[in-house]
């Protein structure tokens, strides 16, 4: 069936978005994140598939687009938010929200990598990393 | 059981374990600094709450921003009467959690329903618990749901050292903004969802006024008015909010200023400008106001200020004392709030 004038409205437009081979900046920090965030799965799930870490969209506020990064483990039906980023349109600067409190922002990708290291490594958050391997394992 | 039930919310301002927040880069610290101040101000918060409703002291009491269970229970020890308790702890040791108390000599059951937290984040600070409760004499258990919402106060946490530059963040349409629509939307669908037509009592710590949006049509749904809306049964999710009372008419000279004769009309004003926020609020169910088990008796409704806990300030008004110490000899105050109380007929 041929296409309606609103489809093929609607293929160029979303085309443009699909299939633009230029990386914005804001798809470049969301990258970034979601190479954060393959790590952590990594190590969460010892290289299987037990664990997941996703970047699910949320709001958009005034200093970006918030990024949910959830924790899931499917076959227990649990998921927990590990934290939130805020990426704007610009791409930089990011802000952390690890705590629901105030965002952290972030001037650089590096910054953002060390910020991030930095939360793993308190003891509150490494109690929860281990909390999670250990519903995955059972 | 005697035909009332008193109630109050309390925030106790930063009732954290002692140097949990140390003094940093010349600022002092959040909460108490040492064991014997934070001694001295879970008595100070004690003595205060048992003169509640002329000394007998609260049958539910709510509280928010107490760091610990332990502190908790060491409150709980110096009240008058004994309470049972259910308690939301903070996901993380710097924050704090949500605790609703009832006098052991009413409480039938008291249970944890449903906690909100931002995006399902585990080591977020509880922004509003329900619970339900029995007690001794209701026909049937009423719900309570606490809050404790997002403040619009910037903390730096010590844990995380800002990197310039810094996005301009703008609570009112940024991420604080989204976490107190977050819990407007969370509350709002809880109570349609799960509790239409039940007594249910609303309380906490807003970090809001009345008049802002997170109130209104599509989040909260209070109302301002007793109107037929509330006790309707197609529209049963609606609650009333008794805070409006303690919004304050314009005063004159801001109508002689506003181009062309301005809006004649009475209007609330917002207090964001002032020394006092309403931002401790009760709201209640259509049901909480007119049917069993609860009743909700509008004239009660006050904030608690006394010696302890208030002061006059410069400008005539009536303003909460932060609590301050020095040593056992030196110190006042109690919290940045008011304690707000309430009584309901029970039947």
């Amino acid at each position: 069936m041929a296409k309606s004038a609103f489809e093929k409205q609607l293929d160029a437009v979303l085309g443009v978005v699909f299939e633009s081979k230029a990386q914005t900046p804001y798809e470049e920090s969301r990258g970034r994140l979601r190479l954060v965030c393959d790590r952590i799965e990594k190590h969460l799930s010892g290289g299987g598939k037990k664990v997941v870490v996703t970047l699910q969209p949320g709001f958009k506020a005034n200093v970006g687009h918030q990024i949910n990064v959830v924790v899931e483990v499917p076959q227990r039906q649990y998921r927990d938010t590990l934290f939130r980023a805020y990426i704007p349109d610009r791409g930089l600067p990011i802000a952390l929200d690890f705590y629901g409190e105030q965002p952290v922002p972030v001037a650089t990708h590096a910054d953002m990598e060390r910020t991030i290291l930095n939360f793993l490594a308190q003891d509150e958050t490494r109690m929860r990393l281990q909390a999670y391997m250990d519903l995955a394992a059972k | 059981m005697a035909g009332r039930l008193t109630t109050a919310f309390w925030n106790v301002e930063n009732l954290f374990e002692s140097q949990t927040h140390p003094p940093k880069d010349g600022k002092g610290g959040r909460g108490p600094q040492s064991a014997p101040e934070l001694t001295r101000k879970v008595q100070r918060l004690a003595e205060c709450i048992n003169r509640f409703f002329a000394t007998r002291g609260p049958d539910l009491l709510a509280l928010a921003e107490v760091h610990t269970e332990n502190i908790l229970i060491d409150l709980e020890s110096k009240l008058a009467s004994r309470y049972g308790y259910v308690w939301e702890p903070a996901g993380r040791t710097t924050e704090t959690g949500l605790a609703v108390l009832v006098r052991k000599s009413l409480l039938g059951s008291i249970d944890k329903l449903a906690v909100q937290r931002p995006a399902q984040m585990s080591n977020a600070r509880p922004r509003c618990m329900i619970v339900q409760c029995d007690i001794k004499g209701c026909s049937e258990p009423f719900v309570v749901a606490v809050n404790h919402w997002r403040s619009l106060v910037v903390h730096k946490d010590e844990a995380q050292a800002p990197v310039p530059p810094a996005p301009v963040i703008d609570a009112r349409s940024g991420p604080n903004d989204l976490d107190r629509r977050e819990s407007a939307d969370w509350l709002g669908n809880w109570l349609a969802i799960t509790c239409p037509t039940r007594s249910a009592v609303v309380i906490g710590d807003f970090n809001a006024e009345p008049p802002e949006y997170y109130f209104g049509k599509g989040w909260l749904r209070s109302s301002r008015r007793f109107g037929s809306a509330l006790s309707r049964q197609t529209r049963p999710t609606y609650l009333y909010n008794a805070a409006w009372k303690f919004l304050t008419e314009p005063l004159l000279w801001e109508h002689t200023m506003r181009s062309g004769g301005g809006n004649r009309d009475t209007r609330p004003k917002r207090t964001l400008a002032a020394a006092c926020h309403v931002w401790d609020q009760l709201m209640v169910s259509g049901a909480a106001l007119t049917a069993k088990p609860l009743r909700l008796l509008e004239g009660t409704i006050h904030y608690h200020c006394d010696a302890d806990n208030s002061k006059w300030d410069g400008t005539g008004a009536m303003v909460p004392v932060r609590w301050h110490y020095t040593d056992n000899t030196t110190f006042g105050g109690a919290s940045d709030h008011y304690p707000l109380l309430a009584e309901f007929e029970v039947a």
